[in-house]
């Protein structure tokens, strides 16, 4: 039976777990890797929670602990690579349902390559594309990472271009270059 | 839309739609520009990238495992042990006679950072260890290693670089300040400090210091062996000293495991760095700026964080920077400065406009003199017209010196050689009038006037080394561009120098640096005589830098080996290690 004050908690993170969990996600390339990193993030939140209360933006206070997670857990194991999304989870994807097979197919095989391409890229690399990919203003970042917004841009740019060269290291894809709103 | 412009757009998109405008834009953009196709690429993907449902377990399992904490109250916590759990550690370890070493993952780490969490005797509340997290989020940078100090005195305990498993990204901050030193130079000392910690702290370093760091220097511990303590791989040491009469600020970067120092950087309190001698494949402005990549440089090659990038992306860069009108004038000209740097002199037509229109513009006169400056060798016709109207209109000293100084590229035009000689007679500054003398000098001539300062033992040393930095001015900036040839005759000025223990002891080191360019048998063995012998550990670290071009020689070899295991000194011992490295 949890305690009043770790379900308070869970009333206090429920808000903020779509994001911590889609940016866990993106971080980590897996589902249960990133359940546990939100679950390890929680939990250090969860003996600070004074402070969580008190934060301006405790959305963002959320995101600093994970992204300080990953990257100290990133820099200690050096070497660690994010694994592949095995088939059957990509089969739990979000709106795929409306999707035929042919398509689906490719949508996986696209998810593939990004994630092999991502997993290419330094920890550091994957927290600020991933903080950047689910929507976070520079100064939101800038607030959770603690660089400065020139470091932030020019690490940024490094990070895409990375990323864009990885990606197109091993496909010709020009239908898949550009996202769906560009193709309209 | 131009790379400028892509870029910002996707430094500011967030998750919303482009519009048809935009997104017509970049495609026509992307076609024309591979780099920015990569940059759009990768942001396409990422925003096609399909994210899984929040498992619906989650929460709970989340409130879960928070019950739990709260049931079993150290678990996921840090233990601190107190000084005297610490002190029985040390006396245990002590009545094993052995030393502890203590390596930790990262799961199990708790009981291991016990012991380096546990602070020596007086440093409990006014410690500080910022990490990028900043104060409202909690720190979680965990040290990979810490050993345990072993003896029945701090003194006694002893580290070892070859087993210790230290973290890149946690730095120690060593700090002497000397007690009969002036409250100025004392509050400098400080002050460098804090801004340095502030820096690298946004930079996301976790910043050891104050009094976690104090209570081992009062203990006896050497700065190493305080970072290996600490589990830090870099120790930077922060002090004072006297150079000519002038207090100075000196800051060390010293690589913890092989005790290398990788970064030095001297600025005078009153004024302006003296010189910074930092390995930096760039021109650096601010000593800070150098301090901070010298340590990222140091750090990105152990964690692969960010390749080293090449002269064509540091190039391509910072000519952005440079024309970006966007931003700040201080920030255009630290790109113009990088830009030099990495290409030896600035050639694109479009950055020599953009230095003239910000030179001509900007309010901060240290902006406008440092382009003049930074301009010199770009050896383009465009700038003489700006250059006159700057040394008849400049109302800063430095900046209008800056400018004669590089007019003295065109001094084949009769109208710069006129203005020159007028300025030379007539300038108001004592200093302005040396530069346009010095710049209407064919360089033989300037060399020929320096060579005579150099070699004449009538002139006070300081003088001497002066004019052999090509720095004829005295503004207390060393060199320019290079230095006069060093000769036989010079070699023997700078022997004579070196040699002589009365000298200043950064003249006697700037001495022997300089002999390395003789790279003669005669010259090599004064070296070693002073790398073997010199009362002065500077000196001698001097000698083992300027060794490093005749490494490769047998006897120079085992000098440098030798001196590398038992020199006394830390820096002369780092030094001789770098000359055996950078051996040809």
């Amino acid at each position: 039976m949890p305690s009043s004050q770790a379900a308070a908690f869970g009333h206090d993170i429920e808000p903020h777990l779509t994001s911590l969990f889609r940016a866990a996600y993106r971080l980590t390339g897996n589902v249960a890797d990133a359940e546990d990193l939100v679950q390890d993030t929680c939990l250090h939140a969860f003996s600070k929670r004074a402070s969580l209360r008190a934060a301006t933006s405790p959305c963002n206070w959320l995101i600093r602990v994970q992204y300080n997670l990953f990257i100290d857990r990133a820099r200690l194991a050096e070497t660690r690579r994010v694994e592949r999304l095995e088939p059957e989870l990509a089969a739990t994807l979000t709106g795929d349902g409306r999707l035929n097979p042919e398509v689906r197919h490719e949508e996986r095989e696209r998810e593939l390559r990004l994630l092999d391409a991502w997993s290419k890229l330094m920890p550091e690399q994957r927290a600020l594309l991933a903080l950047k990919a689910e929507g976070h203003s520079l100064a939101d970042m800038q607030a959770i990472t603690g660089l400065s917004i020139s470091v932030l841009t020019a690490r940024l740019h490094r990070a895409r271009q990375r990323l864009g060269r990885e990606l197109g290291r091993n496909v010709d894809t020009t239908d898949t270059d550009l996202p769906m709103e560009c193709q309209r | 839309m131009n790379c400028q412009d892509l870029r910002r757009l996707l430094d500011n998109l967030g998750r919303e739609q482009l519009d048809l405008d935009a997104t017509s834009a970049v495609l026509a953009h992307t076609q024309t520009c591979g780099a920015c196709a990569e940059s759009w690429t990768a942001v396409a993907a990422l925003r096609e990238q399909r994210i899984p449902a929040t498992p619906p377990a989650l929460l709970g399992n989340i409130v879960e495992s928070c019950a739990e904490c709260e049931r079993v109250p150290d678990a996921g916590r840090r233990v601190r042990l107190g000084w005297a759990a610490f002190m029985l550690t040390v006396v245990g370890a002590a009545l094993a006679a052995t030393v502890i070493l203590v390596t930790t993952s990262t799961e199990d780490a708790d009981s291991m950072k016990a012991l380096a969490d546990s602070p020596p005797p007086d440093a409990a509340e006014d410690s500080t260890s910022t990490n990028a997290d900043g104060s409202d989020g909690p720190s979680v940078t965990e040290k990979a290693g810490v050993r345990a100090p072993a003896g029945d005195s701090p003194q006694a305990a002893s580290t070892s670089r070859d087993t210790i498993s230290l973290d890149d990204y946690s730095i120690v901050v060593v700090l002497s300040v000397d007690r009969n030193a002036a409250d100025t130079t004392q509050a400098a000392v400080r002050s460098v400090e804090s801004r340095l910690i502030e820096r690298l702290s946004a930079e996301g370093f976790n910043m050891i210091s104050g009094a976690a760091v104090s209570s081992y220097v009062q203990a006896g511990f050497e700065d190493v062996e305080i970072g290996r303590l600490l589990g830090a791989a870099v120790v930077v040491t922060i002090d004072s000293e006297t150079l000519r009469e002038r207090p100075q600020v000196r800051i060390e970067l010293v690589d913890a495991e092989t005790e290398s120092a990788f970064g030095l950087s001297v600025l005078a309190i009153d004024a302006v760095e003296i010189f910074d001698d930092f390995d930096s494949p760039f021109g650096d402005a601010s000593p800070l700026d150098a301090i901070v990549r010298s340590i990222e440089r140091r750090t990105a090659p152990a964690t692969s964080l960010e390749p080293e990038p090449t002269t064509a992306e540091i190039v391509a860069e910072n000519t952005q920077t440079a024309l970006d009108t966007t931003l700040s004038d201080q920030d255009r000209m630290m790109g113009i400065v990088r830009l030099r740097g990495a290409q030896g002199s600035i050639r694109q037509d479009a950055v020599i406009f953009a230095a003239i229109e910000l030179a001509a513009a900007s309010d901060d006169a240290t902006v406008r003199g440092t382009i003049w400056q930074q301009l010199r060798g770009a050896d383009s016709g465009y700038l003489i017209e700006p250059l006159l109207a700057a040394i008849d209109t400049e109302s800063d000293e430095f900046a209008r010196r800056e400018a004669a100084a590089t007019l003295a590229d065109y001094a084949d035009d009769a109208r710069v050689r006129a203005a020159l000689e007028r300025l030379s007679r007539n300038d108001a500054s004592e200093r302005v009038r040396e530069a346009a003398t010095g710049a209407l000098l064919p360089e033989a001539e300037l060399d020929e006037m320096l060579k005579a300062r150099i070699v004449d033992p009538a002139l006070p040393v300081a003088d001497r080394m002066r004019a052999l930095m090509m720095n004829p001015f005295g503004d207390g900036r060393f060199g320019f561009d290079g230095s006069v040839p060093i000769d036989g005759e010079v070699a023997d000025a700078l022997i004579a120098i070196a040699f002589d223990p009365a000298n200043d002891e950064i003249d006697r080191a700037a001495a022997v640096l300089f002999l390395r360019q003789a790279a003669t048998p005669r010259s090599t063995a004064i070296l070693l005589e002073l790398l073997a012998g010199d009362e002065s550990a500077r000196v001698r670290a001097a000698a083992a830098s300027a060794l490093t071009g005749a490494a490769g020689e047998t006897a120079v070899r085992v000098a440098l080996e030798d001196a590398s295991d038992e020199d006394s000194d830390r820096s002369v011992r780092s030094a001789a290690r770098r000359a055996l490295d950078g051996a040809p």
